[in-house]
């Protein structure tokens, strides 16, 4: 059935995973690792049990973002935490299956980005994603053209995501809390799976979980993160009898029971006697450059960004046309076509009330059309510019920035990266030049409907041809408005990238928590603002 | 990414930004768009059309030239004032301009000012056929009556009444009878005045001729009279010879009907303008024209002084107008050519007398007083002055003959600290066929008004441009009010105005006065104003 079978004399080979004296202190000193050693051989399934808090999740971190992990002001200390970051891949906590995709999008991502961009070869059976839902047990059928991952039950998902990591040949998968979420039976079936997959392609895997019936199942060795000291500790080292749930070598129910009764009782102890103990406290590393670098993130972050966007967006799109096209085209139907009507309406509305407004501010024996006429279409090159910012970063800024940050939320972020998916080629540059084009867009579209709006002014007051009038300021100004045009078109541009930047800088940051992604919304409506109110005062100083 | 490759990105991210800060100042030098400037070479006074002007090509298809209003052609240009424009086009109808006046000849020679004004004393006003009132024959008899009432004399016996008065133009080749009186180097024309004195016993025809003669600057009329006391009886003719009914009858005439026609032929009376100077008429040397129960005209000049300025300004020169024959009951009227109506303009103009009336007027006072102006707009006016006289020109109009004034003067404009030369161009269009006649027959309108900036001599920039064109648009709500100014001037000018020659009782009244331009006119090049003036000889 599978092509790699992989023979369990592969595991006396170098180990793919080797972690040596591991050390992780938080920013205040408290220590979640301290001296865990770690060597995973080809092959083998290692669990990590532990209680929460107990360090899984930052374990985690330190193989897949240890830079940010870092600048995140957390100390970590190894002697060697040493694998290939290029076979290293992850099952996320809920598969984390990428929502912009739809399931057979999900496994041809990881399918693309495991061949070299240099391979001519032709695609065999590997490349085909309805193969690898096979080869999970699933029905081929969701690899159907535009079935979504939403439609898919928990333990569906999690197979996905399964046979989305093994699609991308990665051969160390680090699978977060896989059951979460899971009934008994489709726990075992997990287990089944992943014994099953690290059989016949020979990969290893470290399994994070507290879920005792997966742990037994999947586990060659385990291990637990201890509350007491803060170390790893291999738990049944000598008589622990291998995973239970491997068809390769079924395990007898009345064995299988009374190894889950003693992992259970040893992680209840345990967790019973340290399950409120404090980490320990080590000396505070009070380092002021991360703690700048925090500080000033928020500032920088866009910055980086731009530059960053600049370099992948245009390579991406020559090298990787089709995801930037489905990145891009998630972006725009998100921050165009869905608030479409919103910025018609509003725009129609604010022209209509400005120059209703000037019309009648000359009050008696001055006349409303005398006024419009010197006023021409000056009203939508001063406002439409930041206003139509403004306007974008509250609902389609915000709407881009939501979707990157429960990207983050929900991991996919991380999935990505650990598909080999480069998230600032992928995600950043594309979202940055569609977010950018489509708020130029919708400047457009701003001015045209506050040139609407005027135009029904112009009809209520009797204006000559007002169409003409009210678009000289931006299709032929006269000399002395000329600037005052050149400015909106820079405003314009500068709020296109500019917003676009904070937006992904904001969008993409870290998300631990929910409250982090409407903090980034909030935040990103700010800061754009500021930087809307500061062109607008620079471009004034500059233009007058 | 690494500290080193975060840190290399956000550099260059604010590189970025800071590149796009320093750009926008050449963004805005290379987007500018060259605005209408023009390098102006050429006198504003000249003998033939010789004004040049160059304009920044790049400019291209934007910019138009016109002369007038006209597109350039090469062709001559007429004497005048002419405004040479240069407008840029821009979407949604605005347009920036500037524009410069050459006053172009051949010019008026103050010693030799041509015939261009025409005094005309139609039939009516010398009898109406029943000696009505108001007439000239109506004065005759009157005076006749008035001198021979009670009169008695023997043996003609007591004076009864003067009739059969008669006073008439007439053509020598239309009454031989007359060829007594008149001699080969009489004009074909004259006054021919017929009367009947009527006595008890006799009745005594009178009839006599008042033949025009120009001597130098002063009109006479010869009087020859032939009157005839008829008795049949010998001794009745030697007591006529003692009544000396020649003599009576030459008096009279010399009296009452020379007198009566010179006062209306002869020139308008000089117009007392401040500073000691005067306008006037004067006699141009060309004899007075005369047609059998008709119309006499008199041609005139303008009397103008001598140039003016370093630009040696004088008025344009149009060439004879076409002579147009007054309408059938015309009682008094003047034809003024352009050429006369430009050399008023000029007298005025020279004599100081526009700039004052423009100071007194006080047109950049009020536009500076407006509470609209102070409270919305930063410029200030200087007071106006005519930079060069005014010109009547013709203009050729759908609905008819008209004539245009333009002007062009001269101000400061001044905004804030800033003060800059300005020039205006402008004018009154005088339509004399539209709409419902007004009382003196002439509608004005505002006609082209132009402002150009002139940051140095040779130098023409647009400036407010707007707010001229604004005006502009609100030209036509000027109709009315521009139309009234003028038939005031004019009726000011005529109506009511007494005539009278020394040594004469009657004056010459008038009543009222209506322009036209008479059918005919204008040519091309001169026009024809007749002013038609409703006058009475008041006893």
């Amino acid at each position: 059935m599978l092509a790699l079978r992989v023979s369990r004399s592969d595991a006396t080979d170098a180990p793919r995973l080797r972690v040596a004296h591991l050390k992780v202190a938080l920013p205040d000193g408290r220590v979640l690792i301290d001296n865990a050693s770690l060597d995973i051989a080809p092959g083998e399934v290692v669990v990590l049990l532990g209680g929460s808090g107990a360090g899984k999740s930052t374990f985690a971190r330190v193989l897949f973002e240890r830079d940010e992990l870092e600048r995140a002001g957390f100390d970590v200390v190894a002697e060697a935490v040493t694998f290939d970051r290029g076979e290293l891949g992850l099952v996320p906590q809920r598969g984390a299956l990428f929502d912009h995709l739809d399931v057979a999008g999900n496994l041809d991502l990881a399918l693309r980005y495991a061949r070299p961009e240099t391979d001519d070869a032709a695609p065999d059976d590997r490349d085909d994603p309805a193969g690898w839902l096979t080869r999970v047990g699933l029905d081929p059928a969701l690899a159907k053209s535009g079935t979504p991952v939403g439609r898919l039950s928990g333990g569906q998902a999690q197979r996905v995501a399964v046979a989305r990591v093994l699609a991308s040949r990665r051969k160390l998968l680090f699978l977060d809390e896989p059951s979460v979420g899971l009934d008994p039976h489709r726990v075992r079936q997990l287990a089944a799976l992943v014994r099953e997959q690290v059989r016949a392609l020979g990969v290893s895997a470290i399994v994070v979980t507290h879920d005792v019936a997966l742990a037994a199942g999947v586990a060659d060795r385990l291990f637990l993160l201890s509350l007491a000291d803060r170390k790893l500790e291999q738990l049944f080292a000598s008589d622990w009898p291998g995973a239970m749930d491997d068809a390769a070598a079924p395990v007898a129910d009345e064995l299988r029971g009374e190894w889950l009764i003693k992992l259970e009782a040893a992680l209840v102890d345990h967790l019973q006697l340290h399950g409120d103990t404090p980490p320990p406290r080590g000396p505070a590393k009070r380092r002021i450059g991360p703690a700048i670098e925090r500080a000033l993130q928020p500032v920088t972050a866009p910055f980086a960004v731009a530059a960053t966007a600049i370099a992948r967006g245009p390579l991406q799109l020559v090298r990787r046309p089709r995801d930037f096209a489905v990145v891009a085209w998630r972006v725009m139907r998100q921050a165009l076509l869905r608030p479409l009507l919103f910025y018609a309406i509003v725009s129609v509305l604010i022209g209509y009330t400005v120059l209703y407004v000037i019309s009648k501010v000359g009050g008696a024996g001055v006349r409303p059309d005398a006024l419009i006429r010197q006023i021409g279409g000056s009203y939508v090159v001063a406002l439409a510019p930041a206003l139509s910012a403004i306007l974008f970063v509250a609902a389609s800024g915000s709407a881009t920035n939501a979707w990157l940050g429960a990207m983050g939320l929900t991991r996919q972020t991380l999935a990505l990266e650990a598909l080999g998916v480069d998230r600032r080629s992928y995600l950043w540059g594309p979202t940055w030049i569609a977010l950018g084009l489509t708020y130029l867009a919708v400047a457009a579209l701003f001015a045209l409907g506050m040139i609407v709006g005027g135009l029904l002014v112009c009809r209520q007051l009797g204006v000559a041809n007002p169409w003409e009038l009210l678009t000289a300021d931006l299709l032929d100004p006269r000399p002395e408005r000329v600037r005052y045009a050149v400015r909106a078109a820079f405003l314009v541009w500068m709020y296109a990238w500019g917003i676009a930047a904070d937006v992904v800088a904001k969008g993409g940051g870290e998300k631990p928590e929910a409250d982090a992604v409407t903090r980034g919304m909030t935040a990103s409506v700010v800061a754009c603002t500021l930087w809307v109110v500061a062109w607008e005062l620079v471009t004034v100083m500059v233009v007058v | 990414m690494s500290a080193a490759r975060r840190a290399l990105a956000i550099g260059l991210g604010a590189g970025v930004v800071a590149a796009h800060a320093f750009a926008l100042p050449p963004l805005l030098a290379h987007f500018a768009r060259p605005d209408l400037e023009v390098a102006i070479d050429g006198p504003a006074v000249a003998p033939s059309w010789s004004l040049r002007g160059t304009a920044p090509v790049d400019l291209g298809p934007r910019l138009t030239v016109d002369l007038d209003g006209a597109p350039l052609t090469g062709a001559p240009v007429a004497p005048g004032l002419h405004y040479l424009r240069f407008t840029t086009h821009y979407r949604g109808g605005f347009e920036r301009r500037v524009g410069a006046v050459q006053l172009v000849g051949p010019f008026q020679d103050p010693a030799h000012p041509p015939c261009s004004t025409r005094v005309i004393v139609g039939q009516r006003f010398l009898d109406d056929g029943h000696a009505g009132p108001g007439t000239v024959a109506h004065a005759v008899k009157a005076e006749l009556t008035r001198q021979l009432r009670g009169m008695s004399a023997f043996p003609v016996g007591d004076f009864v009444r003067v009739s059969d008065v008669k006073v008439a133009w007439a053509e020598r080749k239309r009454h031989p009878e007359d060829l007594g009186l008149l001699r080969k180097d009489d004009p074909h024309g004259y006054a021919r005045a017929t009367a009947t004195v009527e006595l008890d016993r006799v009745s005594v025809p009178i009839t006599v001729a008042l033949i025009p003669k120009l001597d130098g600057e002063d009109l006479r009329f010869l009087v020859r009279v032939r009157a005839k006391l008829e008795f049949g009886n010998r001794f009745f003719d030697w007591v006529s010879d003692r009544f000396d009914g020649d003599a009576f009858a030459t008096n009279l005439a010399r009296e009452q009907i020379g007198a009566g026609l010179i006062t209306a032929l002869g020139p308008p009376p000089p117009l007392e303008l401040p500073g000691g100077h005067t306008l006037r008429f004067r006699y141009c040397g060309e004899a007075p024209s005369i047609g059998n129960n008709g119309y006499a005209s008199l041609p005139l000049a303008v009397a103008i002084g001598d140039a003016t300025g370093a630009e040696h300004v004088l008025p344009p020169r149009y060439g004879a107008a076409s002579t147009v024959p007054p309408a059938e009951g015309t009682v008094l009227a003047l034809d003024l050519d352009l050429d006369a109506l430009n050399a008023l303009l000029y007298e005025l103009w020279r004599v100081g007398y526009l700039d004052a009336e423009l100071e007194r007027v006080g047109l950049h006072r009020r536009f500076n007083d407006d509470p609209t102006v102070q409270e919305l707009l930063s410029i200030r006016l200087s007071p106006v002055t005519l930079a060069l006289p005014p010109v009547v020109s013709a203009r050729a109009t759908p609905t008819g003959p008209g004539l245009r004034l333009a002007a062009a003067a001269q101000l400061t404009i001044g905004d804030g600290d800033h003060a800059v030369a300005g020039r205006v161009w402008g004018g009154l269009d005088l339509d004399f066929h539209r709409g419902s006649a007004p009382a003196v027959g002439v509608d004005v309108g505002l006609g082209p008004l132009e402002l150009t900036c002139l940051p140095s001599p040779h130098q023409l920039v647009p400036c407010y441009a707007d707010l001229v064109a604004a005006l502009r648009d609100r030209a036509g709500e000027l109709h009315g009010t521009l139309t009234d100014a003028f038939a005031a001037i004019l009726t000011s000018l005529f109506v009511d105005r007494k005539v009278a020659a020394e040594g004469v009782p009657g004056a010459l009244t008038i009543r009222g006065v209506r322009a036209s331009i008479p059918a005919g006119g204008p040519s091309r090049e001169n026009a024809l104003v007749r002013l038609e003036l409703d006058a009475t000889l008041v006893e």
